[in-house]
């Protein structure tokens, strides 16, 4: 299948993460990680930092140092 | 290509009748260090004409022939979204032939072969001379990724130079390579049928002019047609980007496994996550109450011994002996105060490890998990990020709400964020689990988290059966960071980010509810006694607290001291222990300055309101403490998120569920018992 496809497909199905759909899918992960910016370059996916709009310290995913945190992708449809 | 690009000082061009070589790729892939490997020192940079775009241009020598060099800005694709993408996607595609470069070097990034494919692809598709510079190749190595370079030229369609101008390797054969392709003025490989069909179908600017491949029109939403043909397009460029890793990288078959991946298919698997993650938090909780009890008891004796005895004296000293500013310092505040100060080690040390677990990014796999969980009873996934945070604080978890998209979901969690065990009763938990259940202090706090999941899962399903049952969850993907070695900077950071919190509390608010219950402590309740002359039993505090007490009958705790403690823990849930230390400083005064005393006190009281039940009553007064509302800060919040009336409904339903679950498990356990 295609990895557009696949990711998209992955989104829709409630998969969790890119691993799961690489595995379900048998792709290579390096593959469907192109594909998944590709379709966030293009808009068609929407990637927001999981980060609480308010801090009090509390958030055991808010991260200090400028690391990567967690973070979601959406279909586009779905934030608009 | 003659003009435009030539319009820099002589020295850093090779004059206007000079090929021209322009560097494309996407960003990070080392483009402007080859450029400088290649040109030197010798660089000028400026806007291209009639654009905003900065374009470095410098000489580059090729054994005879010198060349002009162009490090256009990087471009993931000639889909242009940004002015310097559209100076790239014009340069090549453009239709006069005049403007375009004689060459064009295409950076690929060999530890990122496939991200890089796609700008290659679309090149592929033109009649664009060019030349693929791999580069990265030692991050790639240490990766264990390698790629057959051969065979990727034969998949590109154009030759393929391993390249890397850090260590400035691979430039000559670079050199060659271009200097060979300049001389023969045309692409190597004519471009491929499949390539060619892409192009065939697209409109693209050979066939229309301007507009590219159309993509933008996926954002701008003009033209359907325009849109599926970009759509398709970029299938097509997606499958062969697949059978191109896959037929010139060592990991050619599926899904291949790193660490991380094989790490993460057990702490994220569906029945094996969750037990991992409650094994996790059942260390931390063992270590924490385990290692910080000496220190905690060692701050114990400071503020009911010396701390005391210092200020009883100095107050003595200066005639104010038994007065009533004795009573506010050394009952109230050094008694209250101090009791919530000696949990600062505990705190300290849980809040180490919990940003171990973080920095490490294993918290993140146990939001996958929790995300799970979620979606399996229905709520939507995303909610898992209140709860979360929640379990830090309730307040900051409450308006962590503002990130699910429907009012609906946002109304839900917010009422079920309050039932997340927070930081603030895990003093109080702790300092009930090491009274009642000793060496298993830990185990019993441990079995207050678990308790708050099942309390937030369960009474999700409920409202969910009985307000929304029409909710709909969105689907979404968790983007995991990688996991990593845990730095002491940012552990430390975080830990005291965290540990300031909790001294803020108890030297604000907790400073001020002390102060409060002081004061009601001294007020007589009949009128007839004088100000802090009165007993505590009598006090404003004590009557108002013994009217309440009878309500807590079946849940065996009913004894006033720890009633009125509950009800001060409305403020927060700190304030249950402070009040506890002033009621009983001011009851017994003559056991205060015992180590430990406190503790001794509550079991003392519990024993008797549970007719020699305590760990029933124990367990029950635990499981109020966690379901009843948790602050005033976060019903504030709460008012602000959904409104008055959901949260007035709030609290309500965690009332009535905390005394119900207080009963059950104070009567269920008293028959086990």
């Amino acid at each position: 299948m295609n990895p557009l496809t696949i990711v998209l497909d992955g989104v829709r199905d409630g998969r969790h993460t890119l691993a799961e759909m690489a595995q379900a899918s048998n792709s290579p992960l390096s593959v469907l990680e192109a594909a998944r910016d590709h379709l966030l370059y293009t808009g068609q996916l929407v990637r927001s930092p999981l980060c609480p709009p308010t801090s009090c310290g509390g958030c055991p995913l808010s991260r200090t140092g400028c690391r990567p945190g967690l973070a979601t992708l959406q279909l586009a449809t779905q934030t608009s | 290509m003659r003009a435009a690009c030539c319009a820099g000082p002589a020295n850093t061009s090779a004059g206007p009748d000079a090929a021209v070589v322009a560097i494309v790729g996407a960003p990070n892939t080392g483009k402007s260090t080859l450029f400088n490997s290649l040109t030197g020192a010798k660089v000028t940079m400026g806007n291209w004409p009639g654009t905003t775009v900065e374009v470095s241009h410098g000489r580059w020598q090729l054994g005879d022939q010198a060349v002009t060099v162009i490090d256009l800005p990087g471009a993931y694709s000639l889909d242009p979204q940004s002015p310097d993408e559209q100076l790239t996607h014009d340069l090549l595609l453009d239709p006069d032939p005049r403007e375009r470069p004689d060459l064009t070097i295409v950076l690929a990034d060999a530890s990122r072969l496939a991200h890089s494919l796609y700008l290659i692809s679309q090149i592929r598709e033109h009649r664009i001379n060019f030349v693929v510079a791999l580069t990265m190749g030692d991050i790639a190595a240490k990766r264990g990724i390698e790629i057959d370079v051969d065979a990727l030229a034969t998949a590109i369609g154009a030759p393929v130079v391993p390249t890397n101008p850090r260590h400035r390797t691979g430039l000559k054969d670079l050199a060659a390579t271009a200097s060979s392709s300049l001389t023969l003025g045309h692409p190597l490989f004519a471009p491929s049928a499949d390539a060619r069909r892409s192009l065939d179908s697209q409109p693209s600017a050979e066939n229309d002019g301007k507009k590219g491949d159309g993509h933008t029109s996926v954002k701008d939403g003009k033209g359907d047609a325009c849109c599926c043909v970009s759509e398709a397009n970029a299938e097509e460029r997606f499958a062969w980007i697949a059978r191109t890793v896959a037929a010139t990288t060592n990991a050619p078959q599926g899904y291949r496994q790193s660490f991380s991946d094989k790490v993460d298919r057990v702490v994220t698997a569906p029945v094996v996550g969750p037990l991992i993650f409650l094994g996790v938090m059942w260390v931390v909780f063992q270590i924490t109450t385990a290692v910080a009890a000496p220190l905690q008891d060692w701050l114990d004796q400071l503020f009911s011994g010396p701390l005391s005895d210092w200020t009883r004296d100095g107050l003595g000293a200066i005639g104010m002996g038994g007065t009533w500013l004795e009573g506010l310092l050394v009952d109230g505040l050094i008694a209250g105060v101090g009791a919530l100060l000696t949990f600062v080690p505990l705190m300290a040390l849980m809040f180490i490890l919990l940003a171990l677990l973080e920095d490490s990014g294993y918290l993140g796999r146990a939001a996958l998990v929790a995300d799970r969980m979620m979606r399996v009873l229905g709520l939507p996934g995303k909610a898992f990020l209140p709860f979360i945070v929640g379990f830090g604080c309730n307040v900051p978890g409450v308006a962590a709400t503002r990130i699910l998209p429907d009012a609906a979901q946002r109304i839900l969690t917010c009422l079920l964020v309050p039932f997340t065990a927070c930081t603030a009763r895990l003093t109080v938990f702790v300092m009930i689990g090491t009274t009642f259940f000793g060496a298993w202090a830990g185990t019993a706090v441990f079995v207050m988290y678990l308790i708050s999941i099942h309390l937030i899962i369960g009474m999700g399903w409920l409202l969910r059966k009985w307000l929304w049952p029409n909710l709909v969850e969105d689907p979404l993907v968790l983007d995991l960071p990688p996991y990593q070695i845990p730095t002491l900077r940012i552990t430390a950071s975080v830990a005291w980010l965290r540990l300031k919190g909790f001294l803020q509390t108890a030297s604000g608010i907790i400073v001020v509810t002390v102060c409060a219950v002081w004061l009601l402590q001294s007020i007589p309740a009949d009128g007839k006694s004088g100000f802090g002359a009165v007993e505590v039993g009598d006090s404003a505090y004590g009557v108002a607290a013994k009217a309440i007490t009878p309500v807590f009958e079946p849940t065996g705790f009913a004894s006033w001291e720890t009633t009125s403690a509950a009800i001060v823990g409305f403020v927060a849930k700190e304030a249950v222990i402070s009040s506890w230390a002033q009621t009983y400083a001011l009851a017994e005064p003559e056991s205060d300055t015992e180590p430990g005393s406190l503790g001794a006190r509550i079991l003392t009281d519990f024993t008797k309101s549970s007719g020699g039940h305590p760990i029933p009553a124990a367990l029950a007064f635990m499981v109020f403490l966690l379901a009843y509302t948790p602050c005033v800060a976060t019903l504030a919040a709460q008012v602000r998120e959904i409104g008055l009336k959901w949260t007035l409904f709030g609290v309500a339903l965690q009332l009535v569920t905390a005394w119900l679950l207080a009963v059950a498990f104070f009567q269920v356990g008293r028959l086990i018992a």
